[in-house]
């Protein structure tokens, strides 16, 4: 997943992704580019993830561990709705 | 003082509307972003078959035809586009040779969204200089088949259309085009772009398929647009010795309807005197100033008379505004 966000929202040779980057980092990141992100997640692996959990403080890792287990999005989105 | 004023408008919207909700391609969820960080709810797309210069002709014609103007009249034809026909030859050419105009010389300028006002000083500066005694200035873009369609951050935003204004020298004083600011930062040349087919990366040796599609860095475009847009007005007036006050609408580049409430603000401005017409066209790029002021004369929001300040903005970075009493 990593080399997919490199692959789209990096130009080669400009950026590295650390499990604790957040999607904020991301060059250029805003509303746009977050569901750009929601399309490409949904294209590529197949997971649908609300844009509410693709803010910019949404840590890779996080998100990589939601694609892996689709399951947990809804206590995902359950604790976003209480933190805010 | 010779000069160029305006004889006649046109333009030329596609028939296909795509409202916001006809984006299939993007969540549903993610729709009514498009209207508010924007302010477009609709777009006009070209059909398969037309290109550039099909909707550049209709325009053309458009504003020939409702003075009854021969083709074979027109003298010189600029051409602002940044999704031309192709790479070469002038996307211009091809206009020339479909409406007639057999002894006008033909090219293009590309100042991507500032092209209009670019192309409105090129104008005057070519009549002024007594080179010509009329330029058919049309604008043109078909910005839907240069745009990933799956891209969130430029589809949505932008729509088809073409504009066209015929100048004609003029020897009254005050008329026509009064004063131009023209600039450029070539700092900002990435920040909006298609960065494949041409010298600088071929398509040959594209490595991901995105270089070959339209983009831009929305925030910084959005900074850049409110801060220029706002300033070269003032610069303009300043040079121009004009009162903002006598200033009867101001047709600024149909980007963003937040980017046009902020200049206006800014410049203290009620919103009302910025005409707006991207709800319904999108933001059409280098046609969006031509559309818009053909628009405005043919709904009598501005009449024979009146100041108008056109401003633009757009890639390159680059940024434009001109002082024209209809």
């Amino acid at each position: 997943m990593k080399q997919v966000l490199l692959d789209n929202f990096f130009e080669s040779g400009d950026g590295s992704i650390s499990p604790e980057t957040k999607l904020g980092e991301i060059p250029d990141w805003d509303s746009m580019e977050a569901v750009n992100l929601q399309i490409l997640l949904h294209d590529t692996f197949h997971v649908e993830l609300p844009l509410e959990l693709l803010h910019e403080d949404t840590i890779f890792n996080d998100l990589v561990m939601l694609m892996k287990q689709p399951d947990k999005i809804p206590a995902a989105m359950k604790k976003f709705k209480e933190r805010n | 003082m010779r000069n160029a004023v305006i004889a006649s408008t046109g333009s030329y919207l596609p028939e296909t509307v795509v409202s916001n909700e006809d984006l299939k391609q993007f969540p549903q969820e993610a729709i009514q972003l498009i209207g508010e960080k924007t302010g477009v709810f609709f777009r006009r797309m070209a059909s398969d078959k037309e290109c550039t210069s099909d909707l550049a002709v209709q325009a053309a014609i458009a504003c020939l035809d409702k003075i009854a103007y021969s083709p074979e009249g027109v003298e010189g034809i600029l051409l602002a586009t940044s999704s031309p026909d192709r790479m070469q030859p002038a996307t211009a050419a091809r206009v020339q040779h479909i409406i007639g105009a057999k002894k006008a010389f033909a090219f293009d300028i590309n100042s991507v969204c500032s092209g209009s006002t670019f192309g409105i000083a090129m104008a005057n500066a070519l009549i002024k200089s007594g080179y010509c005694e009329n330029i058919l200035l049309v604008a043109s873009e078909v910005y839907s088949k240069i745009m990933n369609r799956k891209d969130f951050s430029s589809y949505p935003f932008f729509g088809d259309g073409a504009g066209a204004v015929l100048f004609q020298a003029g020897d009254t004083s005050g008329e026509g085009v009064l004063h131009s600011c023209l600039r450029t930062d070539g700092r900002g040349s990435d920040t909006i772009s298609v960065p494949a087919g041409g010298t600088m990366l071929p398509f040959a040796k594209m490595t991901k398929t995105r270089s070959a599609f339209f983009r831009m860095k929305g925030i910084d475009v959005f900074n850049f647009a409110v801060d220029k847009g706002s300033e070269i007005i003032l610069q303009l007036l300043k040079d121009a010795d004009a009162d903002i006050n006598d200033i009867k609408c101001f047709v600024c580049h149909q980007a963003n309807a937040n980017i046009i409430h902020k200049i206006a603000g800014i410049l203290a401005v009620s919103a009302d005197r910025f005409f707006m017409n991207l709800s319904s066209y999108g933001n059409t790029a280098a046609a969006s100033v031509l559309i818009a002021l053909d628009e405005a004369i043919s709904t009598s929001v501005i009449a024979k008379g009146d100041l108008v300040v056109t401003v633009s903005f757009g890639g390159g970075l680059s940024w434009g505004a001109n002082l024209i009493r209809i």
